[in-house]
């Protein structure tokens, strides 16, 4: 579908109540997603109840459907929406968002990225008194694009 | 790793179960299918799921399961 315009789609397929692997297959870049906050059984890192505002917990086995149709169907790059109200606002460290990224890449996730633009849109939504769920994925491939844009 | 996708469309509350991830604790996590899957993973065996779809796509090839461009040994 991307080849058109010589360009690459993606999507989220999850949500969807069709088949998940055949939806993610069906662009070039599946990308699935991780909300809240994982309870890992590491030794001293931070996890403080009233610094998470939802119940949900990332779950790896979640995240497989999307590498796994990107697997079956040979296409390289697989993405992830990371760190999704991993804690409340300005509450995240980078030692809690480690191993969350570890997670995700030992779910077959090769590619995070970050998007500038959203950051930018954040900061000026900050400003008008309005707060967004701070998002923030990891790009390797696609940073160079992005700081151009 | 087959997943069975009509086990779920075959609830008795209808087809339409959003699959998100907001609520895999009620259509994920009650799955005999999870289990196999955390009990897989904790074991250490790293695995891909498989759809109708992806299964009727495959060939055989040089005595091999040939899914898309990846390929599956069928013997070690």
């Amino acid at each position: 579908m991307g080849t058109f315009q010589n360009s690459r789609n993606t999507n989220q397929a999850h949500g969807s109540p069709g088949n998940l692997l055949d939806l993610y297959a069906a662009v070039d870049i599946p990308e699935s997603e991780t909300f809240g906050s994982t309870k890992f059984d590491i030794q001293g890192l931070k996890r403080n109840l009233e610094d998470i505002n939802t119940k949900e917990v990332p779950d790896i086995n979640m995240l497989k459907f999307a590498s796994s149709a990107a697997n079956i169907t040979g296409k390289p790059l697989i993405s992830n929406e990371s760190f999704t109200w991993l804690t409340e606002h300005f509450k995240t460290s980078w030692s809690q968002v480690k191993p969350e990224a570890e997670q995700i890449f030992l779910s077959g996730i090769n590619h995070i990225f970050i998007t500038e633009r959203l950051i930018r849109r954040l900061m000026s939504s900050f400003r008008a008194g309005c707060f967004m769920p701070l998002r923030i994925s990891f790009l390797k491939t696609v940073c160079g694009q992005i700081l151009k844009d | 790793m087959y997943w069975p996708v009509y086990d779920q469309w075959a609830n008795p509350k209808g087809k339409d179960m959003a699959f998100k991830i907001h609520n895999i604790e009620k259509w994920l996590h009650p799955t005999v299918f999870y289990e196999n899957l955390e009990k897989l993973g904790k074991s250490g065996y790293s695995l891909d799921m498989i759809s109708d779809k992806m299964i009727s796509e495959a060939k055989f090839e040089n005595q091999n399961i040939q899914v898309s461009k990846m390929e599956v040994l069928t013997r070690y």
